[in-house]
């Protein structure tokens, strides 16, 4: 007879992938973190400094730099989550082809590479480019908007371009879930379209909502690429910074005890995120249902 | 081109593409008869009409492996997940870190005749030296960084205080690179060229702040010289430090143009070096290539194809004016005003130094 | 939308309040609701009975607003409902599946009309309290959904419909996913509540049993028409065509011609198990094809019967229901004592009861 797997048990081989790949990573970044370089070998000692996470609390460059991505990711999640709402509940209507054509729409942008897109955003919000030249030409500018291009509006603008996918797609899914017949009830109780948007669409999608603003946080706090390449002076990262102290400066222990605040940090703000989301009504009675 | 020391890239690609590498590639089976060479080098230095005729002489296959970053190089290196690798390509100012941490092999020069005629400020190098003066690396290929800049939005040659001139507010760029950023400010305040890379702390501060005074000047920082390229070529930046790449790219299109600052001129040198664990019989065609590459052949190649010079004078007479100008050997004084970046000791500061303005 | 009233409705009536007037949905060209004329008066409990598919929940979703009509009018106090969004219409509605809001708890629920309206939070919930009352779920107010039964749910829903003080409370199959014992005690909870709020129910239902037991007008539908609108008892006893017969109570069927009689009053037809003298539709005429229904209760066993040989009997807990053949006819009727199969026995049908109707 064949052996019987508990399904619990069906889950040890993903548990162990997890260990290994993201446990284990982390223990070293902890380990490399304490550590001291010897420049002369130009290796690493092992060691039990504090030194490294002395800077971390002291010198405020990293403190503002760990800061500059929380507000990024954050200021993307929300204002991907106001404009991502309409989209997301504007596909649920859509009849199912059209609900696939809009899905795929949606998802284009993300099949051409980063670095495209960037050159592409270049092309678009450039001194000489398509808006400063349409504006010129319609006699609404003299002068080039500076602003648009190499500026944390830039910065700004792309990710919540980049990432506004992730959030409409959490969120379309959450909102496809909730029964029509709860919206039909709303308005027959008098509340208008905006009324039950605010007490039936809006709390019963927060899990969605609390899926996009996690992983829209995440990609935009995390995001080396926009900012250094579309934010202009403005685009310093932890992420670039951590870049160039594992490579150019070896100074591996300073840069994983970086690493590590900065996972800190995002996960502490990412889960405060979510956690406040999923404690609503809402999303505890999608969870109820999807458990019954 | 972009051996121009270190260079700020994704340090993690190169690690996991060093690791794929130890994982699908650790085929080292000894062959009796070396029938390839793998040489890790950069795209701009190893096309491969410029090793054809070494292939054609010694009948060996030099298989190209192009570099991401000089740090992916040295990280595989030095976790030692490019084991395939026969040939490698730090740079000059590099070196010191491959040869402090034993990743080289000791050459024997008498086996590199060639080597006696290179230019004298690259045979006299001791950046190729470890602390007891064996020699344990090879300059061949070099170039200057210099400003470029369009001809129609400067009256006269820019310099180093140009980048840093308010008059000239959004049209300036400066690389988002902590090591020739800060040297160039403590030039422009007055350090000379050979303590820049020395600076003490209060030299430091004061580069600092004519950096943060800066910043709002500069319509960007550019991260990859493709990257300035298309700045230049979009007209979003007309004066940057920068590389010769634009210059060439966009000379018959735009009216480009190229100064080398009197305060110091950033040079970049690529050396060749084998792997400390390579076998004698790879080692001995290892000689003969670097031989070659500071040969004739390679340098003519490169001097047309390419526009950079090797570090011998082997073919210079046989150049037109114009070829010798394009490659910057027309007036040999400009090896008086090099300076080669060397990352400080203490490149951690710097990096935290460069951070904070970007920061501010 | 088309909505211009072909026949001007009757708003004059005492107690009328709700008039249909042509009112069409077509969905993919096909007509679900095909030219309906209705009049809904107040305080009186309506219930619409059919198949499904016959287009009485379109009609009710007509009337709440959540499908707008392809022709024809809808009038409720003397006010065209064209172009009114739900939320303004004087109309609530209690769905199939209750769709309770499953993020409030009960007293969310009830309260949620209120709440959009501002009331102050004494008011609403003195309201609820009423409303809950009135339901028997007083107790309830702090649970959600999810922890209540289907019976209980319904009570809910229920008690937030009725709240706002409708003019109209729209019921879209409120019992159907209830077991029987709990239907059969909701129906009269049901009943209760429309007479002591006094306002207009129209009911949904495919359930013939419920619809009797709850209206005081049935309107049966079918194919998107009406079929027949009236009290219980007429459309029971007095069946407008064969479909309302078949529909209503099972009745057997048999076709036959019209030898006698009609207009109004009793007619005779001769069918398959002879002539039949007994009430018929009005509007037949001699040579008229029409349609014999006989029900179970109409027909008993006697001795100078109808020559009948039993086919089936089937117990039904009080007494017998029992198939029997009368020339390739089978009649069905009700027995105190087991009858056998294949059993001959004289049957009687109750010629006061037995209707003739109209063929479709």
């Amino acid at each position: 007879m064949a052996p019987v797997f508990h399904r619990g048990q069906l889950a040890i081989p993903v548990t162990c992938i997890l260990m290994l790949g993201c446990i284990f990573p982390l223990a070293l970044l902890a380990v490399f973190s304490v550590f001291e370089v010897d420049l002369d070998a130009f290796t690493l000692v092992p060691a039990f400094s504090g030194q490294n996470w002395v800077q971390m609390f002291t010198n405020p460059v990293f403190a503002f730099l760990i800061g500059k991505a929380v507000v990024s990711g954050a200021g993307t999640a929300v204002l991907a989550a106001i404009i991502g709402y309409p989209i997301a509940v504007s596909m649920t209507r859509l009849p199912v082809l059209w609900k696939g054509v809009g899905s795929i729409v949606l998802l284009t942008p993300l099949y051409t590479g980063e670095i495209v897109r960037i050159y592409a955003w270049r092309v678009v919000l450039g001194s000489e480019g398509l808006i400063n030249a349409t504006l010129k030409w319609l006699g609404a500018i003299s002068e080039p908007l500076k602003f648009l291009l190499f500026s944390p509006f830039t910065t700004h603008l792309v990710l919540l371009y980049n990432n506004l996918p992730f959030m409409v797609l959490a969120i379309w899914i959450s909102a496809e879930l909730i029964d029509k017949r709860l919206i039909e009830a709303a308005r027959d109780l008098g509340a208008r379209p905006i009324d039950a948007f605010f007490k039936i669409i809006l709390p019963l999608t927060t899990p969605g909502l609390a899926v996009g603003v996690f992983t829209v946080f995440a990609l935009a706090a995390g995001d080396m690429m926009t900012p250094s390449l579309l934010g202009g002076t403005s685009g310093a990262t932890p992420m670039a910074m951590i870049d160039n102290l594992f490579g150019t400066a070896f100074d591996w222990p300073l840069a994983s005890a970086l690493s590590l605040s900065l996972l800190v940090v995002l996960l502490v703000f990412a889960t405060g995120f979510v956690g406040v989301l999923l404690r609503f009504d809402g999303a505890r009675a999608v969870f109820r249902r999807g458990a019954r | 081109m972009a051996g121009s020391g270190f260079s700020r890239r994704d340090v993690l690609a190169g690690i996991a593409a060093g690791t794929a590498a130890g994982i699908f590639g650790s085929s080292s089976s000894a062959r009796a008869a070396v029938a390839e060479m793998v040489w890790a080098t950069w795209d701009s230095n190893g096309h491969p009409e410029y090793v054809a005729a070494f292939e054609a002489q010694t009948g060996v296959k030099v298989k190209l492996s192009y570099l991401s970053s000089e740090d992916a190089q040295f990280a595989a290196l030095k976790t030692g997940t490019a084991s395939d690798w026969d040939m490698i390509n730090p740079s000059l100012n590099g070196s010191w870190r491959y040869i402090k941490s034993g990743l080289l092999e000791q050459l024997d020069m008498s086996k590199i005749p060639n080597a006696a005629k290179m230019y004298d400020v690259f045979k006299t190098t001791p950046k190729v030296l470890d602390a007891s003066g064996k020699q344990f690396a090879v300059p061949y290929l070099w170039g200057l960084n210099p400003i470029v800049y369009r001809k129609d939005k400067f009256e006269s040659e820019p310099d180093y205080t140009t980048l840093f001139n308010a008059k000239y507010k959004g049209q300036l760029a400066m690389r988002d690179y902590a090591l020739e950023s800060i040297a160039i400010a403590g030039l422009v305040a007055g350090v000379p060229r050979d303590k820049v890379f020395v600076m003490e702390t209060k030299e430091l501060a004061e580069a600092k702040k004519l950096l943060i005074a800066q910043k709002p000047l500069l319509r960007t920082y550019w991260q990859t010289i493709g990257d300035l390229t298309n700045l230049f070529a979009t007209g979003e930046v007309s004066c940057a430090f920068s590389w010769r790449v634009p210059f060439d790219v966009l000379k018959d299109k735009l009216p480009m143009g190229m100064a080398k600052p009197k305060a110091g001129i950033m040079g970049w040198c690529d050396c060749f070096a084998m792997p400390a664990t390579l076998s004698a019989e790879k080692s001995e065609i290892g000689y003969k290539f670097i031989n070659y590459l500071l040969g004739p052949e390679y340098a003519t190649q490169v001097a047309k194809i390419g526009n950079y010079a090797t570090t011998s004078p082997i073919i210079r007479d046989t150049l037109s004016k114009e070829e010798q100008e394009a490659i910057f050997v027309d007036d040999m004084d400009v090896m008086k005003s090099f300076m080669w970046p060397v990352a400080p000791e203490n490149y951690s500061e710097w990096l935290k130094i460069w951070n904070e303005v970007k920061a501010s | 939308m088309v909505n211009t009233p072909d026949r001007a409705p009757d708003v004059s009536g005492p107690g009328l309040l709700l008039s249909a007037r042509g009112l069409t949905k077509t969905y993919s060209g096909q007509r679900v609701v095909d030219g309906i004329d209705l009049d809904i008066p107040e305080r009186a409990f309506t219930t619409f009975l059919g198949p499904s598919g016959c287009g009485k929940t379109t009609i009710l979703r007509m009337i709440a607003g959540f499908e707008t009509p392809n022709a024809g009018s809808l009038v409720l106090d003397g006010r065209s409902l064209s172009g009114v969004p739900p939320e303004r219409r004087p109309v609530n509605t209690v769905f199939q599946s209750y769709a309770l809001f499953p993020h409030l708890t009960v007293f969310g629920n009830v309260a949620f009309s209120l709440t959009l309206r501002r009331q102050s939070n004494v008011d609403v919930a003195a309201r609820v309290r009423r409303a809950l009352d009135a339901v028997h779920m007083a107790e309830f107010g702090d649970r959600y959904p999810h922890q209540l039964s289907g019976g209980q749910q319904q009570r809910v829903a229920v008690a937030r419909a009725i709240i706002a003080e409708p003019h109209l409370l729209l019921l879209d199959e409120p019992l159907s996913a209830l077991d029987k014992k709990m239907r059969g005690h909701l129906q009269i909870e049901l009943k209760d509540l429309q007479r002591r709020l006094g306002i207009a129910f129209v009911y949904v239902t495919h359930d013939q049993e419920e619809a009797f037991a709850l209206s005081d007008i049935v309107v049966v539908m079918n194919k998107g028409r009406i079929v027949q609108k009236a009290a219980p008892l007429t459309i029971y006893a007095r069946p407008a065509t064969a479909f309302v017969a078949d529909f209503i109570g099972a009745a057997t069927l048999i076709p036959g011609d019209i030898i006698d009689g009609g207009a109004a009053g009793p007619a005779s037809i001769e069918t398959a198990i002879g002539i039949v003298q007994c009430p018929a539709v009005e509007g037949l005429s001699k040579g008229d094809k029409a349609m014999l229904a006989i029900r179970p209760e109409h027909v008993r066993t006697g001795a100078h019967g109808l020559k009948a040989t039993i086919r089936h009997v089937v117990f039904k807990g009080d007494r017998y229901l029992v198939e029997a053949e009368v020339n390739d006819v089978i009649l069905r009727f009700m027995s105190d004592s087991p009858l056998t199969s294949g059993e001959t026995v004289g049957l009687v049908v109750d010629q006061d009861r037995a209707f003739i109707t109209r063929i479709d």
